[in-house]
């Protein structure tokens, strides 16, 4: 079983074609989505808030991501090649060439190993026994970088084709940065990363600011910068959105949505477990998972 | 008496004249075989390289017009007076046949076929040692094979080892020497020829030292092939920093970093030893340090090359450098990540961001602030920023220290800044001592709305902190 793909960023050309074709398509947005309830010394690499959640989904990206159904579950990202060998118990992917991190330094194959070792650490990857990586050179000058993941033998393999999803919660981090930054990597703006925006500046327990790190991928993405504002309570996020000082919130709290339901300029959407309040005519983006990238009016 | 031995003496000169009459016209034949083969300017109008224009003619010709020219030239080699050139020629042509033949058996007959054409232009030059190295290469090629040809037989081994006798000083014929034993899988001597090779060699191409650097594969074949001694140990480093050779496991990598930094301490010691005896002139053994200070490999050869660099500068009366530079060797370079905020003009309240850009940029332009995040257990004592300009006057520019344990609110060092500045090629150093504790984020803050732009920095190598560590992963005690 195998999946191939093109680099969907390969080289520069294609992402400044995409640019321009994309600049003239919708102006540059910038949004502000509010949070209430935002814990103060939040780690947004490691914790499971969705705060948490919205700024790992922007900041970060994964070898494989969450897709619908429709695309057997999951796309290639990082990886341009995915291979199964349930013969050996193991997997192996491609890195995929060209992709940088926004500091412009080349992903290398040390990168991916500290970071899928760091997932597995946090029990993200459970049931993989070994990671290992190394370079191939199929025809000369060409350095093909691939890692083995090498499966648990007494799981079935069922349970380990599951192995794709459990990648796309595993985001790729640049090594040198992340084991000087230690305990403190994803304390504010500390981390090296490759996905759609970059961390520019925060206020703990208040407000992120993220601006986009590269040129838009798709047309769907349109914002230019997030701020993520902290609220003490629903409430307060909802006179917010009202007043206008930001665009979305996200709530489970059962008397602030009844209030939004009733309000014939909000809409009410659902993102798996969570409920986001925002106004009508901006587009919540969640398929299936949270996709800050594409929130947009 | 004196008829006979003149008549002796004609009859030797004439049967002289007619064997290499009938050399030449063995050739000349060959040569009209070509010619005649509709690729006339091919052959006459490159007559200052015949053999060249030979082969390129060759290669065009039908495959019978091919075989009546090689039958030609080799009866132009088979005669017994023939002259070695005659045998290289067939060489060359057989080279051109081999590059265009698949089939097994046809390339084996004809290796064998150069073979024993390199043997017969051996024994015409017997003290050749590059024709030596040619023989034994295609005789190493040919392993086991038997030729039934002439002058196919022998042991390539001890034809290298004369070839080696016979020209010690050739470098050429050491590489080749030590390619063939390499092919051989005898590493340990091949691996013995490079390191002389590198050593020796006043000119080498840069694919053959990249091919003799590119087998550096772990700690022990850096021992095996590497001098130490200047410029090769420099050379070697900068190739390594590239990250060619690197080998894959974390482990491997450290033994070979650790290897490479006793090979540029000894090389240090041997340029010293060198200039002490007065055998290198200052200028040359300063430059020698001073190449070796972007590749250093690890604190330990850093310490030694500072602790060096500083007793050559009190050479030159440089005093202030000197004590510098010995302060600086007592010192252990911190791990930091580094980053950049242009126009920061509430330097006391913002975040630092955008770590590890390695972009240029202009500490001397409108409130510019340069920060970096120090890791637990490391206490700061000298950030040192390095211009690629030499000799420029930065050392009244308006810097401030800032530091914040958050990257939220900062403080300001309370002490005045009094910024050293030295001129170290290739550039300058300018020095800033900041309080003597720690604290995760540091910001120099260039204090001014003034757009200078004379202090380029590159933001990777260009921004140094030196101090103390108390941190074992950090390398320190």
């Amino acid at each position: 079983m195998s999946y191939n793909m093109r680099p969907a960023m390969g080289n520069l050309g294609i992402a400044v074609l995409l640019n321009l074709c994309f600049a003239g398509a919708s102006a540059a947005q910038s949004i502000t989505v509010g949070f209430p309830e935002w814990p103060a010394g939040m780690n947004w690499l490691d914790e499971s808030e969705i705060a948490a959640q919205f700024v790992r989904r922007a900041v970060t990206d994964t070898l494989v991501q969450a897709a619908d159904m429709s695309e057997k579950g999951f796309r290639l990202s990082l990886a341009d090649s995915l291979e199964y060998r349930p013969a050996l118990g193991s997997w192996l992917l491609r890195l995929r060439k060209g992709a940088l991190f926004w500091n412009l330094e080349p992903l290398r194959l040390e990168d991916v190993l500290f970071s899928l070792e760091r997932c597995r650490g946090q029990g993200t990857l459970k049931g993989v026994k070994t990671i290992r990586g190394h370079n191939k050179e199929p025809i000369p000058g060409l350095i093909e970088q691939w890692v083995r993941i090498e499966w648990d033998g007494s799981l079935s393999s069922e349970q380990s084709s599951a192995l794709p999803l459990m990648l796309a919660d595993c985001p790729i981090l640049e090594a040198s940065s992340a084991e000087i930054f230690g305990p403190d990597l994803g304390l504010g703006t500390n981390v090296v990363s490759l996905g759609s925006f970059r961390v520019s500046g925060f206020s703990a327990g208040r407000e992120f600011v993220l601006v986009r790190a590269g040129p838009p991928f798709s047309q769907k993405e349109a914002v230019e910068s997030i701020v993520l504002r902290g609220f003490k309570d629903s409430n307060q996020a909802l006179t917010a959105l009202r007043s206008g000082t930001v665009d979305a919130f996200f709530t489970n709290t059962f008397e602030v949505l009844e209030k939004a339901k009733k309000d014939e300029t909000l809409q009410v959407s659902r993102c798996s477990i969570y409920m986001i309040v925002h106004r009508k005519g901006f587009n919540i983006s969640c398929n299936p998972r949270l996709k800050p990238a594409e929130f947009r009016y | 008496m004196l008829r006979l031995l003149f008549i002796v003496s004609a009859l030797v000169v004439v049967s002289l004249i007619i064997c290499n009459t009938l050399e030449l016209r063995a050739y000349l034949a060959y040569r009209r075989a070509l010619a005649t083969a509709q690729f006339p300017s091919a052959v006459n109008g490159q007559e200052a390289r015949p053999l060249r224009a030979g082969v390129s003619a060759f290669l065009k010709l039908p495959r019978a017009q091919q075989a009546q020219a090689l039958s030609l030239a080799h009866f132009a080699g088979a005669m017994s007076w023939a002259r070695q050139e005659s045998h290289l020629h067939v060489v060359s042509l057989l080279s051109q046949m081999l590059e265009e033949t698949a089939d097994a058996a046809k390339r084996l007959r004809l290796y064998c076929e150069s073979l024993s054409q390199l043997g017969q232009a051996l024994k015409k030059d017997k003290l050749n040692a590059r024709l030596m190295i040619r023989w034994a290469n295609l005789r190493q090629l040919l392993s086991d094979f038997e030729c039934e040809e002439r002058f196919t037989q022998g042991n390539y081994h001890s034809v290298v080892a004369e070839a080696l006798l016979l020209s010690p000083s050739d470098m050429q014929v050491k590489y080749a020497a030590g390619l063939i034993l390499l092919w051989a899988g005898e590493k340990t001597a091949a691996y013995q020829l490079f390191k002389e090779v590198l050593s020796l060699a006043t000119y080498l191409a840069p694919p053959q030292e990249n091919f003799i650097f590119s087998k550096v594969s772990d700690a022990e074949s850096l021992r095996a092939l590497v001098p130490a001694r200047f410029p090769q140990i420099e050379r070697f480093s900068h190739y390594l920093k590239a990250g060619s050779a690197l080998p894959a496991g974390d482990a491997e990598r450290e033994e070979l970093n650790r290897e490479l930094s006793l090979l540029q301490i000894d090389a240090i010691q041997a340029s010293s030893v060198d200039f002490e005896s007065g055998r290198l002139p200052w200028e040359v053994h300063f430059k020698h340090l001073v190449s070796l200070l972007p590749v250093v490999a690890d604190e330990r050869a850093r310490r030694e090359l500072d602790t060096e660099l500083s007793r050559l500068s009190a050479k030159r009366g440089q005093d202030g450098l000197s004590r510098y530079l010995m302060e600086r060797s007592r010192l252990q370079e911190l791990k930091i990540i580094a980053c950049q905020s242009a126009g920061d003009t509430r330097a006391l309240k913002s975040s630092l961001a955008n770590w590890g850009l390695k972009q240029t940029i202009f500490i001397d332009e409108f409130f510019c602030s340069l920060g970096f995040y120090l890791g637990p257990g490391q206490t700061p004592r000298l950030i040192e920023l390095h211009s690629a300009k030499e000799r420029g006057t930065h050392a009244r520019l308006p810097l401030k220290i800032l530091y914040s344990d958050d990257n939220q609110k900062w403080s300001e060092a309370p002490q005045p800044l009094q910024p050293e500045q030295f001129d170290l090629p290739p550039g300058t150093i300018v020095v800033l001592r900041p309080p003597a504790e720690y604290h995760k984020y540091w910001k120099v803050h260039y204090a001014g709305a003034a757009r200078e732009r004379t202090f380029g920095l590159e933001l990777g190598s260009g921004l140094k902190v030196y101090g103390r560590s108390t941190e074992s992963r950090w390398g320190g005690k």
